[in-house]
């Protein structure tokens, strides 16, 4: 059964068809592609799933529950997380806040419990905070903690980017351009880390014009081209595919 | 010596009411990035309804009680349509809601409402202090406000809930993604903000003894702003410190109008261009106000 | 009570014509700077009382008291970009500390203005005909000022819809308005251009005071009465579109006054006059953001 089933989905722009007809599927404990010219439709899509813009046809389904009218924080509570093609961190915040705004379900996140209930707020954020520097340690960025998340270089906070998306504990992640303008040796250890994460049973669904790191990493791969799927398969099916050497060619 | 006292006890009485709405508007600007340009409204709810309601007998606690849930009724009333508003679009009209409520207590002639205003609002305790007492108390009770929402509201920015605030000053699209309500959030942060306004606004008519609307003009708002900014923005003790400065400025604009020869009305020009001036340069080289936001300490570390 | 469909008709365009030549430049500043300028107010106010020094000092020609108003609000709006936003901009401020500096700059100009004039009512002081005007079945009167205000108002902005169409600095100002850094892109010297709309922006509104201080009354809150109205009329009109604002501009003045025959019809208070903007503005941010003419990337 598929994790993200993405069915027939189409997006306008005035009169722009940004997406047409696209469908797409993960299957859960998988990295799977999404590669493209520039403007073909890859951010806008991870935009229609999550929520950010509202699909004007087709439909989403998210382990086996329909997504495709859901405002962007009920798509995140449904464990379906996403990155950003330019990195939001949250910069006048220390990376440990950071990481701390993401998991669901603080109790400390609601007004009564901080005042009713403060001993089990502080005893779940002791809890958090741990988890927190664990992964920070995973991700090799834990000596940055106390470091406010703007002091960042480009490359540390994409980590940072996704050490948030992980903590949220989500199903699945979006990753958008998660190694752009990043130097390839730290492109690659990112990407390990994503297969580590992978083999524990996380899903990804990245979009990436690094076409070296797509093809050593992705299971699956989906073409896009103005809007409309043009090829899927493996990197080895992709990399002999006539129409993804034209879309990137001829688009 | 105890008219030095009084006057003191005064300015510092306005010093913690004053310091009491730069802290919501705190809670709401500074950590939220609400630009809630319409706090007069909530400070004038507070007032009116804390007046009308002990005018009519009800005793002081009733009166703060009922002004704080009424502001933050009227927080929530006014949050629903407009916090889903860009910032600038939400400045925009906040102040006009605002205004209405100023028209409304303006133009309305029934329950007090009206041009003239309220007068008599009973002073809580005043039978069993004398005059020359009196004034400590009162200033004393204020104080004991401030510092019980100061404790309130410092809780709340070291909670995960004051955390996600923060985050959707940051970014609320990235604080939306993570699966948090950020609407809901802001709501929140909105409609306590106009309960603290609100206390505010109570304990300011029952020390003046009057309310009318003219009391209640947007230049309010703008010198709560100032005092936001210069004192320190995201900082509650910079917040109550911008009080501090201000209405010392204020202060001091009046005595200086009783040393030189100036002509009426001109100490009120000078302070609001000086007040204006103050917004403008802290803006361009000190945009954190004099103390700044202090780094975030998670609990427990 | 019937209604004198002709009087209000009147009226609407005379609000109308006032809040499309206060429009103008706010909505553009709006557009290209990305801000509400509140200060925008006060080149209302400023221009309305330099109007008042000239009608009292030149004599009984409001043309010399619009000019006047025109020039020195023109001054001041560029003074306020170059000593206040632009420094802003360079620092590089966000577009709320310019909206809050704004503020705070509209409180240093109107109690300026106050300190010089007082704050009691003002008045020009002209010689006014009144006249009545008859049509069909139905009269209105409307005064030589009146007779101004609506000329002057289809003559200037027809003035500025030629500029903006047939001028290289027109044409420049709106490649600016629709996109800055494109219009960088192509060589137009986007600071220089900025400077020109502030001038013309800011002498509009300037000449928006005059005449309503000359119909009106003048009150150092001159400029504030009128900038809820204003901001109500760029939103509605779709920000940075000249026609849209000039379109929203002669709406909303006859929702006002339309309004206004409802109030009192309903024996509420016209001096809830200013909520009928606030309600379209509500109204138009809930439902259509965009506004008439603007265009949805907005």
């Amino acid at each position: 059964m598929s994790l993200l089933r993405v069915d027939g989905v189409s997006k306008n722009f005035g009169g722009l068809k940004a997406l047409d007809r696209v469908s797409l599927e993960t299957q859960p404990s998988t990295i799977v592609g999404l590669i493209g010219p520039n403007g073909s439709g890859k951010t806008t899509l991870i935009n229609v799933v999550t929520g950010q813009y509202r699909a004007d046809g087709g439909t989403v389904l998210f382990s086996g529950q329909e997504i495709t009218d859901l405002q962007p924080h009920e798509v995140a509570t449904k464990r379906l997380v996403r990155s950003f093609q330019i990195v939001r961190v949250f910069p006048r915040m220390t990376v440990l806040e950071n990481m701390l705004v993401a998991p669901r379900g603080q109790s400390g996140e609601g007004l009564l419990s901080v005042f009713a209930k403060w001993a089990k707020v502080v005893a779940q954020e002791r809890e958090l905070v741990q988890r927190a520097l664990d992964l920070l340690r995973f991700l090799e960025i834990d000596h940055l903690s106390d470091e406010y998340a703007a002091n960042l270089s480009g490359g540390q906070q994409k980590l940072l980017e996704l050490g948030r998306s992980l903590m949220s504990e989500p199903l699945m992640i979006l990753l958008d351009e998660p190694v752009a303008g990043v130097n390839p040796t730290l492109a690659r250890k990112i990407f390990e880390k994503i297969v580590e994460l992978r083999n524990g049973g996380m899903t990804f669904l990245v979009v990436e014009h690094n076409v070296d790191i797509i093809m050593n990493f992705c299971e699956n791969i989906y073409v896009l081209s103005k809007g409309q799927v043009v090829a899927k398969g493996t990197p080895a099916e992709i990399q002999n595919d006539r129409k993804v050497i034209d879309a990137y060619l001829g688009g | 010596m105890v008219a030095l006292i009084a006057y003191i006890a005064d300015t510092m009485t306005y010093v913690g009411i004053f310091g009491l709405l730069t802290i919501s508007l705190n809670l709401e600007a500074g950590y939220t990035r609400l630009m809630n340009f319409g706090k007069v409204a909530f400070f004038a709810v507070g007032a009116y309804v804390s007046a009308l309601l002990t005018v009519s007998g009800a005793p002081f606690l009733a009166g703060l009680v009922g002004g704080m849930l009424v502001a933050g009724l009227l927080g929530l009333l006014i949050a629903i349509p407009t916090l889903k508003l860009r910032e600038d679009y939400l400045a925009i009209t906040t102040i006009a809601a605002a205004e209405i409520i100023r028209l409304i207590l303006l133009n309305e002639n029934s329950y007090g409402l009206g041009p003239m205003g309220i007068r008599g609002i009973p002073k809580p305790l005043s039978g069993l202090f004398g005059p020359s007492g009196y004034p400590l108390v009162y200033m004393a009770l204020v104080w004991a406000c401030l510092i019980v929402w100061l404790l309130i509201s410092q809780r709340i920015i070291s909670s995960p809930f004051g955390r996600v605030l923060r985050a959707i000053r940051e970014d609320e699209v990235a604080t939306e993604s993570l699966g948090k309500d950020v609407f809901l959030f802001k709501t929140k942060s909105l409609v306590l903000g106009s309960c603290m306004a609100g206390a505010a606004g109570s304990l300011f008519a029952h020390y003046t003894s009057f309310v009318s609307p003219d009391m209640f003009m947007p230049l309010l708002t703008f010198s709560v702003w100032t005092m936001l900014i210069v004192g320190g923005t995201a900082n509650n003790y910079g917040a109550i410190l911008g009080a501090f400065l201000i209405q010392m400025f204020e202060r001091s604009t009046r005595i200086l109008k009783d040393l030189v020869d100036m002509p009426s009305g001109a100490q009120v020009n000078l302070r609001w261009i000086v007040i204006g001036l103050l917004m403008v340069i802290f803006l361009m080289y000190k945009p954190h106000g004099v103390l700044g936001e202090r780094k975030g300490k998670v609990t427990p570390r | 009570m019937p209604l004198n469909v002709l009087q209000i008709i009147i009226n609407s365009a005379l609000t109308g014509s006032v809040y499309a030549l206060v429009s103008i430049g706010l909505t553009l500043v709006y557009r290209i700077l990305k801000f509400a300028n509140f200060s925008h107010a006060e080149m209302v106010a400023s221009g309305a009382y330099i109007g008042l020094a000239l009608n009292h000092i030149a004599g009984q020609s409001l043309f010399i008291s619009m000019a006047g108003g025109f020039a020195f609000a023109g001054v001041l709006g560029v003074g306020s970009e170059l000593l206040v936003f632009r420094p802003l901009r360079r620092r590089g401020a966000e577009r709320i500390s310019l909206m809050v500096a704004s503020i705070g700059l509209g409180l240093v100009i109107r109690h300026s203005i106050q300190q010089v004039w007082g704050s009691r009512f003002l008045w020009y002081d002209l010689d006014t005909e009144v006249y009545v005007l008859k049509l069909g079945g139905a009269h209105a009167t409307l005064t030589s000022i009146h007779i101004v205000m609506l000329v002057s108002a289809v003559l200037l902005v027809s003035l500025v819809h030629l500029f903006l169409t047939r001028t290289r600095l027109g044409k420049a100002m709106r490649a600016t308005s629709d996109s800055p850094v494109l219009a960088s892109a192509c060589g137009i010297d986007v600071d220089r251009v900025l400077i020109w709309v502030w001038f013309l922006g800011a002498g509009l509104a300037g000449i928006g005071g005059v005449l309503r201080g000359a119909d009106t009354r003048l009150v150092p809150q001159i400029g504030w009465e009128t900038l809820l109205s204003s901001f109500a009329v760029v939103i509605l009109g779709g920000i940075g579109n000249f026609y849209g604002t000039i379109l929203a501009a002669y709406i909303l003045g006859f929702a006002e006054n339309l309004g206004v025959v409802a109030l009192q019809s309903l024996s509420i208070s016209t001096g809830y006059r200013p909520a009928i903007a606030f309600i379209v503005l509500i109204v138009v941010l809930l439902v259509r953001p965009r506004g008439i003419m603007g265009s949805e990337r907005d």
